[in-house]
């Protein structure tokens, strides 16, 4: 058993300690908006948050965030789609076939968290780790810029916790 | 608001006691230019169907690869139409000469065209079938078609009168398409432009969750025609939490209830392939084999520009998705 906190709750999922957290949230949680894209840790559709860190989660054991905390785009907002950057992602049409955008929201969360107003190599440094075969590069920069220019402190909704 | 002209041929046909609205979809995006417009007039490989239970269903002659057109141009008709929109269904033509693209001799699908080549005419062709479906019901209760409206799937006239779409298509089968029907504004659309979830609830295909499903994780033959040698060896004992060791065609298939553990017991098992011919072919071989084959076709007066072209390396990153392929 492997005691996780997941967007502010309790798991104890029984799964093998090496099992990359990815599939522990798809698979055996049923939290499927986490997405799979290369399991190399290249692509970024599988970034969520640990402590408010974006980190690739099908590249690591899940062993690793016991005692931490977990965000997820489940709960990047307690309200769905209430937090700044998913109302910026609609009002500036962001998502095309929408895969990646989970990824792409969560490293977006945590470069807003720790840089409120990043400049545009700010969002270089952050985001380039995710891609988007749709191309929705351009879009997701404008609603980065539009989330921040809301001026609310844009930190995901559960608490930053644990080692 | 365009006029129903040649060019969105509509055809009309009643099928028992169904609407059919016959159209054509197109390969061309927006800005190409118009297309052959003889073969665009009589083309119809698109139909709109209203069936007296109130089913609607758009028969699309184009592949849904993920793009989203399978919902997105049902979409287009049944918003302008009103349609209920949990009444709408998709069905996709068999591969046939009758479904190909207007001039044509494929039904491909591509070139970012199939909503932005077809959205005037979806348009129209929802816009008439509302138009006739009123029409109908007018008639039915004598009364002006400008004092009835539609909602979801229903003709709504003066006096509580209500008829649903179903029950008028038989009578709607009978009248000639409108040449120019009204098209809605952008504030009246109610399907379309709703913006995509960005809380990860939409589901593709890798999310659907059956009871009982089960995951698989394969290995195939490095070559054409491999068979495994060494199946029976691997079932003989499955690793821990799988289900099964099954064969498929060229390979192996490790089935476990979560796709982690397949893929881990896959990849701790010693998969043995049967020798092939095929095992010792190079590309330097299948170069070779290309450049004979086509000095054998009756090009010859083009083989030099031909083989250049087909020494180009295999790369058509255009097409990668970023979603795996599942098999859903």
């Amino acid at each position: 058993m492997i005691k996780l906190k997941i967007n502010g709750k309790d798991y104890a999922p029984d799964v093998a300690p090496e099992t990359p957290l990815l599939w522990v949230l798809r698979d055996t949680l049923g939290l499927t908006g986490t997405k799979f894209g290369c399991g190399l840790g290249q692509c970024g559709a599988c970034t969520v948050l640990m402590n408010g860190n974006a980190v690739r989660s099908c590249s690591l054991a899940v062993a690793i965030f016991e005692g931490k905390s977990i965000t997820t785009i489940e709960g990047l907002s307690a309200a769905a789609g209430a937090h700044p950057l998913q109302q910026a992602w609609v009002a500036e049409q962001v998502p095309q076939c929408g895969y990646c955008q989970s990824g792409q929201l969560m490293a977006a969360a945590s470069l807003l968290a720790k840089t409120p107003q990043p400049t545009d190599a700010d969002i270089d440094g952050a985001m380039s780790g995710v891609l988007c075969r749709c191309g929705t590069y351009q879009r997701i920069r404008k609603a980065i810029h539009r989330a921040a220019a809301a001026s609310v402190p844009a930190s995901p909704a559960t608490s930053k916790g644990g080692k | 608001m365009a006029n129903l002209s040649r060019r969105n041929f509509l055809q009309v046909s009643a099928s028992g006691t169904a609407l059919v609205l016959g159209f054509h979809l197109r390969v061309e995006g927006r800005t190409a230019a118009a297309e052959s417009a003889p073969a665009a007039e009589t083309t119809v490989n698109a139909w709109l169907r209203i069936a007296a239970d109130g089913a609607v269903t758009v028969q699309l002659s184009k592949s849904e690869m993920g793009q989203g057109i399978y919902s997105a141009l049902p979409m287009i008709v049944a918003d302008e139409m009103d349609a209920d929109w949990n009444l709408v269904k998709v069905e996709q033509s068999p591969p046939g000469a009758e479904y190909r693209n207007p001039g044509d001799p494929t039904m491909i699908t591509g070139g970012s065209s199939s909503v932005s080549g077809n959205w005037d005419r979806l348009r129209q062709v929802g816009a008439a079938a509302r138009e006739m479906l009123v029409l109908a019901a007018a008639k039915q209760w004598s009364v002006r078609p400008a004092d009835c409206r539609t909602e979801n799937g229903q003709v709504l006239g003066p006096g509580n009168k209500r008829a649903g779409y179903g029950e008028l298509a038989a009578e709607a089968a009978k009248l000639p398409p409108p040449k120019g029907p009204t098209l809605k504004t952008l504030a009246q659309w109610k399907l379309i432009g709703r913006p995509i979830q960005t809380d990860g609830t939409a589901q593709f295909a890798i999310d659907i969750a059956l009871p009982g499903m089960l995951y698989a994780a394969v290995k195939t033959s490095p070559v054409f025609g491999g068979d495994v040698e060494n199946l029976a060896q691997l079932q003989k004992k499955p690793p821990e939490g799988v289900v099964g060791v099954l064969p498929i065609p060229n390979g192996v298939a490790v089935v476990a209830d979560s796709w982690w553990k397949a893929k881990e017991a896959l990849e701790g098992l010693d998969v043995r392939f049967k020798k092939t011919p095929n095992d010792a072919v190079s590309s330097a071989d299948i170069s070779k084999q290309r450049s004979s084959i086509v000095t054998d076709f009756c090009w010859r007066r083009i083989a030099t520009l031909v083989r250049g072209l087909i020494h180009r390396p295999m790369r058509s990153p255009s097409h990668a998705v970023a979603r795996p392929v599942t098999c859903a």
